[in-house]
């Protein structure tokens, strides 16, 4: 995320979620209203358009904190529940009709459906293609980077280790405080 | 530090995805639309007793049950008509409600060429029913009934047939018997 971009990546981010969220509501809302249009991708595409979104998305941010993928899938989530919303409720929006009271648990319903299988499915999406894609793209003098860095890292923890064992043979006290029990001495 | 060109592929996956979220929103608008437009045409088309003749003709002592209905689509969708069903029904007074005892006869039909009703637009439909039914004159007071019509139609939407709906329509009225 500190490579140069003209847009932050929190913009990035957003407009990624929302991206993904708007193909997952299109594939649903073809689903449920399959009588309705002429085109129709079939009942799976249910489950495959989130995987497929939340696969794109982990490879969107496969730089990113893994905090910052679970925040990309709930607004996936959210924004596909907002699509499937306006598709069914769209001739009160667009002042056409009325509904009865029995449509709108159909809505609940349609609503429901959409977050269960959206989010857990879009999540799991994301998780595997964040992984695969730092596996993947990973420079091999990056890994070798990151390896000589933890080796120095846990060098210099057993320094300190074997610093604090000399020290403690020896009674004088340490110059800083490991933990609470030092504090009260 | 990276390697640029597999950074560029990242990229050009988030352009494209977008593009396709671009295109999807315009399918989930043409869908919304496409479903407000039935949604219209299935709350706003109506049909209407215009006209309920019965003729009797004395040489054959039939009677003849002549109905027109006026289907309005004021929708933007074709509908086609293809089925329409009433009971006729005689009292010989407004007293007596919806007794069905007083039943007559039972109609059915479509009047071929009269079935497809354009968008915005009204048309009539002919129903002619000849009976030879003497339960009618027991309702006749003074060259007239108190004639009862009830009944529906069956239309589908022309773009997709899937959608149907029934409607229902009903005249209740003093009725001249023409002597023909």
């Amino acid at each position: 995320m500190s490579r140069d971009s003209y847009i932050p990546w929190k913009i990035k981010l957003i407009i990624w979620s929302i991206s993904g969220g708007i193909i997952v509501a299109f594939f649903i809302g073809m689903n449920i209203m399959s009588w309705a249009t002429s085109f129709n991708p079939g009942g799976t595409m249910i489950f495959i358009s989130p995987l497929v979104c939340g696969f794109i998305l982990g490879i969107l941010t496969w730089e990113f904190e893994i905090s910052h993928t679970v925040f990309g899938t709930i607004l996936l989530t959210i924004t596909a529940t907002i699509g499937i919303i306006f598709v069914l409720l769209s001739p009160k929006i667009f002042g056409v009709a009325e509904f009865i009271e029995g449509y709108y648990l159909y809505v609940i319903q349609n609503i429901i459906l959409t977050v269960v299988l959206t989010f857990p499915v879009s999540l799991l999406g994301a998780i595997v293609g964040k992984f695969l894609t730092g596996t993947a793209i990973l420079s091999p003098q990056l890994k070798a980077e990151r390896a000589f860095i933890r080796a120095e890292t846990e060098q210099w923890y057993q320094m300190l280790e074997e610093y604090i064992e000399a020290k403690e043979a020896s009674g004088a006290p340490l110059p800083f405080r490991r933990n609470e029990e030092d504090a009260e001495k | 530090m990276l390697d640029k060109n597999k950074y560029g592929i990242v990229d050009i996956i988030g352009v494209t995805f977008v593009v396709v979220a671009i295109i999807s929103a315009g399918g989930i608008y043409y869908t919304a639309s496409t479903y407000s437009d039935i949604s219209n045409t299935l709350t706003s088309a109506s049909v209407g007793v215009t006209e309920f003749n019965i003729t009797h003709y004395e040489d054959t002592g039939t009677y003849e049950f002549l109905t027109t209905l006026m289907i309005n689509n004021p929708s933007n969708l074709d509908i086609n008509i293809y089925s329409v069903e009433f009971n006729i029904y005689a009292y010989p007074s407004e007293s007596f409600g919806l007794d069905l005892s007083h039943y007559i006869a039972t109609g059915r039909g479509i009047q071929a060429g009269n079935s497809t009703i354009s968008k915005e637009s009204t048309s009539y439909i002919y129903q002619r029913l000849t009976t030879t039914s003497n339960s009618i004159e027991d309702n006749i007071i003074n060259g007239a009934t108190f004639a009862g019509l009830s009944g529906f139609i069956l239309y589908e939407i022309v773009d997709y047939p899937e959608v149907t709906k029934k409607v229902y329509f009903g005249y209740w009225n003093w009725v001249t018997i023409h002597e023909s």
